[in-house]
């Protein structure tokens, strides 16, 4: 029978989940090699279009937030929807990485820092030739990144990464759970100017550092 | 965030239409990825990922064409 999954964590947390989850699946969980990875079992007669919608994403969402709230989670992405005996032999075959991940990761979140400038504009729209736009977009472009940095060193980050993003740069900390006041305190002091719009999200799963650098 | 600019501070529990655009772009982006046969569904046909991104067709011709099995799980992403 296939299965959706939801996220993987250690085996050893007693752990309380939601009775229903993505389309009103039961969620339960399935203990291989020390790992435990929660799934939804789907019936054969329901349909694979009811799974993709933003509603059954937003459930799938609550599933993950409920266990992310107890404990550090490695999820899937969804929707990941894999036979029962593939997924026991991806966890088979995988433990140690998935073991050896939690374990760095443990008590651990990821908290994001959206930067951007709006709407990128055009040479037409400004009015300027394309090497003065080029340019303006350049210095924009310096400024995010100084702006990250500010970022980087006003909280305790324990690590840091950033990719540019449609709008700006995106940045990942990763912080102790207990750190998440105190880092939104600490980015909260952070001068920004009246052009740049920034947002900071989360506690997230630390997805972005499942591998190590 | 010492700032003139409109800020928004979003936490991942606060389903309001903007943090619903980040709730999505992580459930859909973010995450371990398994290599091999992703079944997703569009518009009512379920379609499958060959290898995640080589070939995207429907379960039927996918399999009426593949002579192989699929290819084995890959490492977490």
């Amino acid at each position: 029978m296939p299965v959706l999954a939801y996220c993987v964590t250690t085996a050893e947390v007693a752990l309380k989940v939601a009775q229903t989850g993505v389309a009103g699946m039961t969620v339960e969980s399935v203990d291989e090699s020390g790992l435990r990875c929660f799934v939804s079992r789907r019936e054969s007669e329901l349909p694979m279009s009811s799974l993709a919608t933003r509603e059954e994403a937003l459930a799938f969402h609550s599933v993950l937030q409920e266990l992310f709230r107890q404990t550090t989670i490695i999820p899937f992405r969804f929707p990941t929807l894999l036979a029962d005996e593939a997924l026991s032999a991806h966890l088979r075959e995988h433990a140690g990485q998935y073991r050896d991940t939690l374990a760095r990761l443990k008590n651990m979140v990821q908290m994001e820092i959206h930067l951007g400038f709006g709407v990128a504009e055009s040479p037409e729209s400004l009015n300027v030739s394309g090497t003065q736009y080029l340019r303006r977009r350049q210095g924009q472009r310096r400024e995010l990144e100084e702006l990250a940095e500010r970022f980087r060193e006003a909280g305790a980050i324990r690590s840091w990464r950033k990719r540019d993003s449609a709008r700006g740069v995106r940045c990942f900390a990763l912080v102790q759970r207990e750190g998440i006041a105190d880092f939104q305190r600490q980015a909260a002091g952070v001068t920004v100017g009246s052009e740049i719009g920034v947002r900071v999200t989360g506690p997230w799963p630390p997805t972005e550092f499942l591998k190590e650098k | 965030m010492s700032n003139t600019s409109q800020d928004i501070a979003l936490t991942s529990d606060a389903f309001d239409e903007v943090s619903l655009l980040d709730i999505l772009d992580h459930v859909l982006n973010s995450g371990v990825i398994i290599h091999g046969n992703l079944v997703i569904s569009l518009a009512g046909v379920d379609l499958v990922y060959v290898g995640l991104d080589v070939i995207l067709s429907s379960v039927e011709t996918a399999f009426r064409h593949m002579s192989t099995k699929p290819p084995p799980p890959g490492k977490p992403r």
